[in-house]
């Protein structure tokens, strides 16, 4: 391991160090013995797959979790981070993926929260409001102070929480995932307020999966994998292939399906739009045709419509014009039962919020499938249904000891086992899966993906939307992509590579 | 009389004495109203306005009774509602309780002990002695139009004119208030600003427990002088419907209050002019008035993001 | 399901700690207290009887939040609900029909149950349709119900001039009565709603309407998912939850009354919270829940009277008894509240 040498000019002692950081969650480490220094003036960038320990380790920094081993030292001292208080008293902000901006104040007086400017008795508003110009001008940010966060676009908001820890005279500034939700001119300007912050001298750790923007703007980076640190240098001192390699590591040659050969179009989904409230997407003028036997993969940046097409496909957001049909049958009008009679399945995207009854049993959770027991009408045949659930818990091989037991007493793998035998306990016509094995293990990843597979070899398609791009490239017979509530790009998964991916989704197509 | 002067007489005498009476209903609705919105603003649902109030215009008539000094019974009044507030506040914010629960459970305690306390203190059941009362505010009585529109009145409805600009100064105007509001927006925003999101929401409930407590002793100790067993008779939940029909924001509330206290009051003066109009009659339809708008400007009820959540 | 029901002795216990020492404190005695609440209740048939005829109503209001609540709604409006009942029941009563026998009084409940329910269901439509959240609505609803319901027994159905009730029922609108002691008596309503709560718990837990409630209360978004119309579930439950308090007025009125006034439910609507929660919202368990309540107010006249201390220190008890309940049961619906 290469640590980055002293450079001339640069503070040979780090503004933030962690030194030997450990954490367990239970018997697995989240990190293990992981050391970084962040100097002022310099962007780290910090890398690695899901799961790789990237949010621990940042939760360790700005005392979110506490460590079980390990120092942390800012400009060489010893200190301990118990709170995020603690953390900004240091010097140390964080801005979060998900912003931590309250959208019905103002941006100034989400800038000043936790730090007002006090007149006597008055809040200060204008002395406040000098300041942050003064210093919103030094970082050349831009922001409407005086509107609601709620209106400003996402790149505005970021930069309302950039400004934020700057205005708590944050020195080490930690980003996590910041570009996930930003469009490609907002990426931009982002890496140019990225370049402002270090020429002012903030240490800045970027965490982040895109190489394009490290390439661009790091100085140092570190490469996690399983919690452990595999890559730490100056980035000038790698190449992209090895980063590459870093973060996928050896053992992980990206499984191969064999692909079931599409059959006719089956689904046909025409010039589908929607209206949408104030803070969702609006659907624009969605086409997709999909096959029998085939898996029709959606890519894109979260937020750019996906959570509003399957409720479109589902009737849980009217359509404001164009159509559905599933074979002949057309299904636009339809009530959400009555197309989920008609053969709809759905795998959520989060299980426990989505999918499942946590509290309730196992086979309560079978029964949200009320299409599989129509022959019941108003009275609960219990002893069907425990056979029923039996079965399911046989084939999916869950790991519940009786239909009683509580969902919430299974691992996320099982609980997704459980959504899934519900859903296809119907042989469905049609399967949407949304990042269907989001927070899952590779085994139970896995598992999933076979089911998804057999569900298309039996004939019905599904519609995968995923985040996982890697997903898509092996399970997708073609891939489309979504931004701003419209499909950009459909083509054959051949067709595509991961930088054209990327760059469509980014709405660069 | 001439339709004429008829119209002349309404306007010079019957307006201003509507809109004064008016008023005078709306004074203990609104205190009680200013108290929710501390308490809801700052994220926690206060359903227990009916018994803070309750509690507040026993204490008031309590305190003046023993020491003959109205001040101090709406001292003692403020604070027994402020006492009931935390009463709320332990149990939705340390125990975490359901708050629609607790608050109701703080209604039917209200009664309870009120009762009891009423017997205790002046060995009495059903109503207390009279007591000594908040004066009045003289010198107005001789002024023509203005004496319709303000008199009588008393210090307690300056206090209230007071605290509801205050209230909204501290609102929008103050740290305090802008901690308070973002709390009940998102609380995890304002902890990770570094600040005491309990510290804020205690302090919110409390305030909201002195407020209507206050106003009870509005109705016992200003508006009449003694109390009677329930006597708030549901005005801690109109005060509440009052709050959120105004969008949760004090200004409008107080609006809102004045709407229904002098809905109230025309009810009455209708009867008093005209028999054959049935005043109760009048009297369901603020209410009626109250949801159709709650249903049909749902913008108004914008509520607080994290009411009700921890 | 053992550290589910845990907290209600606790609960108890701390009620009757709390106001015992308020007692004592003020110079009564604790004990004396308890002997007085469970003889004058518990103690003698008449007493059996009372409790049994405030645990039929108590039933059927506890019900009236339970159900709703199980779909994640809170019913505060029983009273307002029950109210109508009551007058509904009430005037069907006074009509003359004693020619068509028991059918007049099948009416008179039906009558109750409908209006009741519409109650609820006005309730449900503004939550489902309109947003209106269901606790400001029931508030809404309980007030608009007192203020005509308060006309109407002073105007159009006073029996006489401002005597603010409407006339006595006819006798073939009478609950038939269960059992009679003396001159105490409880009607067959206590039978009723028994056999309500029971049928409810089996509803909830043995069709698939009572499955979808369940889900609905659970998780609303994975129900939503599912196929099931969330909204017109809880609107449902609003609705039923209406008719059991709608039917609780129409046994007060028909069973113990036999005319209405407007303050006859003395809050009774409110305590169907208390049952509920004591319940932990199992419509079964309204049933002991109910009779705990119910033992309270059956004493509240005699420790009155026996122990010196005015009736109102049993809302202490009940208060005190809510405010744990709450603190017990946490946040069911927290999922609901989005």
């Amino acid at each position: 391991m290469n640590k980055p040498e002293h450079v001339s000019g640069l503070n040979a002692i780090p503004a933030l160090s962690a030194q030997g950081v450990t954490k367990w969650f239970g018997k697995t480490p989240a990190n293990e013995s992981v050391s970084l220094d962040l100097h002022s003036g310099r962007i780290h960038s910090l890398l690695g797959e899901n799961g790789a320990g990237k949010s621990t380790l940042v939760s360790i920094l700005y005392g979110l979790y506490e460590a079980d081993e390990g120092r942390l030292f800012v400009d060489g001292r010893p200190i301990q981070i118990r709170r995020p208080g603690d953390a900004l008293q240091l010097g140390i902000g964080l801005a979060p993926q998900h912003f931590s901006l309250i959208p019905t104040l103002s941006a100034l007086d989400n800038l000043i929260l936790g730090r007002e400017n006090k007149n006597g008795f008055f809040l200060d508003r204008r002395g406040a409001e000098r300041e942050i110009t003064a210093l919103l001008d030094r970082y050349r940010l831009d922001i409407p102070l005086h509107e609601r966060v709620g209106n400003l676009p996402v790149g505005a908001r970021q930069r309302v929480e950039i400004a934020k820890i700057l205005y708590r005279k944050a020195r080490v500034m930690i980003f996590d995932e910041p570009t996930a939700a930003l469009v490609t001119h907002e990426i931009d300007r982002f890496l140019e307020t990225l370049d402002n912050l270090r020429k002012e001298g903030v240490a800045v750790l970027l965490i982040t999966h895109r190489l394009p923007e490290v390439r661009e703007v790091s100085d140092d980076i570190t490469v996690l994998r399983k919690g452990r640190v595999v890559l730490q240098d100056r980035f000038k001192n790698v190449t992209e292939k090895q980063i590459a390699k870093a973060i996928i590591g050896e053992e992980l040659q990206t499984e191969t399906y064999d692909l079931p050969q599409t059959g006719a179009p089956f689904i046909r989904i025409d010039s589908l739009s929607t209206n949408a409230g104030k803070t969702k997407v609006s659907l624009n003028h969605i086409s997709l045709d999909i096959h029998e036997k085939e898996i029709l993969g959606i890519a894109g940046v979260a937020g750019n419509g996906q959570e509003e097409l399957i409720g479109a496909i589902f009737g849980l957001i009217p359509a404001s014009s164009g159509s559905i049909h599933m074979g002949d049958r057309d299904i636009t009008l339809l009530r959400p039962a009555e197309r989920r009679r008609e053969g709809l399945a759905l795998i959520p995207q989060d299980r426990r919020e989505e999918g499942l009854l946590v509290s309730h049993s196992v086979m309560e959770n079978i029964m949200l499938n009320r299409h599989a027991f129509k022959e019941q009408r108003a009275w609960i045949n219990k002893s069907a249904i425990q056979t029923q659930t039996m079965e399911c818990i046989h084939q999916y091989q869950i790991a519940a000891s009786s239909p009683d037991q509580s969902a919430d007493q299974l691992s996320g793998g099982h609980q997704q086992r459980v959504v899934i035998a519900r859903e296809l306990l119907t042989q469905p016509q049609w399967t949407i899966a949304h990042n269907p094995t989001r927070g899952l293990d590779l085994r139970a990843s896995r598992f999933v993906h076979e089911k998804l597979l057999d569900l298309c070899e039996g004939g019905a398609p599904v519609l995968l939307f995923s985040s996982e791009l890697s997903e898509l490239f092996v399970l997708c017979h073609r891939i489309a992509v979504m931004y701003r509530g419209a499909i950009t790009a459909v083509r054959p998964t051949r067709e595509w590579t991961p930088e054209s991916l990327g760059k469509a989704m980014m709405g660069l197509a | 009389m001439d339709l004429y002067t008829l119209l002349i007489s309404i306007c010079l005498h019957e307006c201003p004495a509507l809109l004064h009476a008016g008023a005078l209903k709306a004074a203990p609705l609104l205190w009680a109203s200013l108290g929710g919105a501390y308490s809801e603003r700052s994220g926690v649902i206060n359903i227990g306005l009916e018994g803070m109030m309750l509690i507040g215009a026993f204490a008031a008539v309590a305190g003046s009774g023993l020491t003959g000094n109205p001040w101090i019974g709406l001292f003692v009044g403020a604070a027994a509602g402020g006492l009931f507030g935390l009463i709320h506040a332990l149990a939705a914010l340390q125990w975490k309780a359901n708050q629609i629960v607790s608050g109701m459970g703080i209604n039917i305690f209200a009664l309870g002990i009120t009762g009891f306390l009423l017997y205790r203190i002046f060995e009495a059941r059903g109503n207390s002695p009279e007591v000594t009362k908040i004066p009045a505010v003289h010198g107005w009585e001789d002024v023509p139009f203005l004496s319709d529109l303000f008199f009588p009145f008393s210090l307690l409805h300056i206090l209230l004119l007071f605290a509801l600009c205050f209230t909204i100064f501290i609102f929008y105007r103050t740290a305090f208030g802008l901690r308070l509001r973002a709390c009940g927006e998102d609380p995890e925003v304002v902890k990770a600003a570094g600040v005491n999101v309990s510290f804020y929401r205690y302090a919110a409930v409390v305030i909201s427990g002195i407020l209507a407590g206050i106003g009870g002793a509005q109705l016992s100790l200003s508006d009449v002088s003694q109390f009677s067993v329930g006597m708030t008779n549901g005005r801690g939940f109109v005060a509440l419907a009052a709050l959120i029909c105004g969008g949760w924001r004090p200004g409008r509330a107080a609006w809102v209050c004045l709407f229904l206290g002098t809905a109230e009051a025309l009810g009455e003066r209708l009867t008093a002019v005209f028999p054959l109009i049935p005043s109760r009659a009048c009297q369901v339809l603020p209410f009626v008035f109250a949801l159709l708008v709650l249903a049909y400007k749902r913008e108004l009820a914008q509520q607080p993001r994290a009411l009700g959540k921890l | 399901m053992g550290k589910r029901i845990a907290f209600i002795p606790i609960s108890l216990f701390t009620a009757f700690a709390v106001t015992g020492i308020f007692l004592w404190i003020n110079g009564f005695s604790p004990i004396a207290f308890i002997r007085i609440l469970f003889t004058s209740s518990w103690g003698s048939a008449t007493g059996i009887l009372l409790v049994l005829t405030k645990s039929a109503l108590l039933i059927l209001t506890g019900l009236a939040v339970a159900i709703p609540f199980r779909a994640g709604l809170f019913n505060i409006g029983g009273e307002g609900q029950m109210i109508l009942g009551a007058l509904a029941a009430a005037l069907i009563g006074a009509l003359p029909l004693q020619c068509i026998g028991v059918f007049h009084l099948l009416l008179c409940i039906i009558a109750g149950i409908l209006c009741g329910s519409l109650w609820g269901a006005l309730a449900g439509f503004l939550k489902v349709q309109r947003g209106v959240h269901e606790v400001i609505g029931t508030i809404m609803l309980n007030f608009i119900a007192f203020k005509a319901v308060n006309e109407l027994t002073f105007g159009a159905f006073s029996a006489d001039a401002g005597s603010g009730r409407t006339s006595f029922i006819h006798e073939s609108a009478y609950m038939p009565v269960l059992i009679t002691h003396g001159a105490a008596d409880t009607s067959i309503g206590v039978l009723i709603s028994f056999i309500l709560a029971v049928g409810l718990s089996i509803v909830l837990y043995r069709t698939w309407f009572g499955f979808e409630i369940r889900a609905v209360g659970e998780n609303p978004t994975a129900s939503r998912n599912a196929g099931i119309a969330v909204g017109w579930t809880q609107f449902w439950t609003l609705t039923l939850g209406g008719a059991c308090a709608g039917l609780a007025g129409a046994i007060e009125t028909t069973g113990v009354n036999h005319t209405f006034y407007a303050r006859f439910t003395g809050g009774l609507g409110f305590d169907g919270i208390a049952v509920a929660f004591l319940g932990l919202c199992e419509p079964w368990a309204t049933i002991p829940a109910a009779l705990t309540i119910a033992t309270l107010r059956a004493s509240d006249r005699a420790l009155q009277l026996d122990l010196g201390a005015p009736k109102e220190i049993v809302f202490m008890v009940e208060g005190i008894l809510i405010i744990c309940i709450a603190i017990f049961t946490r946040r069911r619906n927290e999922r609901n509240s989005e």
